[in-house]
């Protein structure tokens, strides 16, 4: 996957500025099911320490759903939860297979440093 | 928290209000929050998503909504009003009274306030038109001329400047 389409898939992620960030932590957080935003705001500052605003958290939603990589589900009690979809599927592994290849790449060098 | 909300573009709150509200119940915003909550209103406002389905073709959009553009159009209006009140403010008559000499440019009041009058009008006009798309085309926003798009406007009333000093053996 990260090798087909890998580079449309960050130009896309690239293409949301300041939201990029906050974007990946709300589809990680949604790979572990449906939430409404409530839940992400709590479960992304689990994840990342980081509290994410309610400004930040509604702007990074906005574009996921316009760009098809998560959708709005029928609304409980006026929240309403979102899921992920094939392509955010897609997009954050595309985004986590580089940051692993990041971390992999950094820590040999590290390695190599020390001896 | 309505107040802040209210900053946010009409399209923007009919999608997001509802369940935005509810999770400021839940978690009541502190100032950070509302510092964030202003800046995510600007965003929306810079760059509107398409949040609901798109009409057809043109024909397809409801009457109410071509009319908002409206308020466009006399803000473009306002322009040229504007243009032509600093053409009459610097053309007005040199005076020379107890504050010097100076040229008066108050002849282009009347002007400078109609053109501030047409420009205002399409900002307020801006802050309630919802988002127009024709369909298949979401990069390519159909919208009319925008009230805030072509808000930008000098800051200077004509002929209420300071008095432009000259020697007085000029």
């Amino acid at each position: 996957l990260a090798s087909d389409g890998g580079g449309d898939v960050n130009q896309e992620m690239a293409g949301f500025g300041r939201f990029a960030e906050p974007s990946l932590y709300i589809l990680l957080s949604l790979a572990g099911g449906p939430k409404h935003g409530y839940a992400i705001m709590t479960d992304v500052e689990e994840i990342s320490g980081v509290p994410l605003g309610p400004g930040t958290l509604y702007g990074a939603l906005a574009r996921l759903e316009q760009r098809g990589m998560i959708e709005a589900l029928e609304p409980v009690d006026r929240r309403r939860p979102y899921r992920l979809t094939g392509l955010g599927a897609t997009t954050l592994k595309t985004q986590l297979d580089g940051l692993a290849g990041f971390a992999r790449t950094g820590l040999e060098r590290l390695r190599e440093a020390a001896r | 928290m309505t107040r802040l909300i209210a900053l946010y573009p009409q399209t923007w709150r009919d999608r997001y209000e509802e369940e935005f509200l509810a999770l400021l119940a839940e978690r009541p915003p502190d100032p950070l929050d509302r510092v964030d909550i202003v800046r995510g209103a600007i965003d929306a406002r810079l760059h509107p998503a398409p949040l609901e389905p798109q009409p057809s073709r043109v024909s397809d959009v409801p009457e109410g909504r071509l009319d908002n553009r409206r308020p466009g159009w006399l803000t473009l209006l306002g322009i040229p009003v504007w243009f032509a009140a600093v053409v009459v403010a610097v053309n007005g008559p040199i005076v020379t009274d107890s504050w010097g000499t100076y040229r008066d440019g108050t002849a282009a009041h009347p002007l400078a306030f109609i053109a501030i009058g047409l420009l205002l009008v399409g900002v307020g006009g801006g802050r309630r038109r919802p988002a127009v798309e024709l369909a298949g085309t979401h990069r390519h926003r159909y919208r009319g001329p925008r009230g805030p798009a072509v808000g930008v406007h000098p800051v200077v009333l004509p002929g209420g400047g300071g008095p432009v000093r000259r020697p007085r053996d000029a």
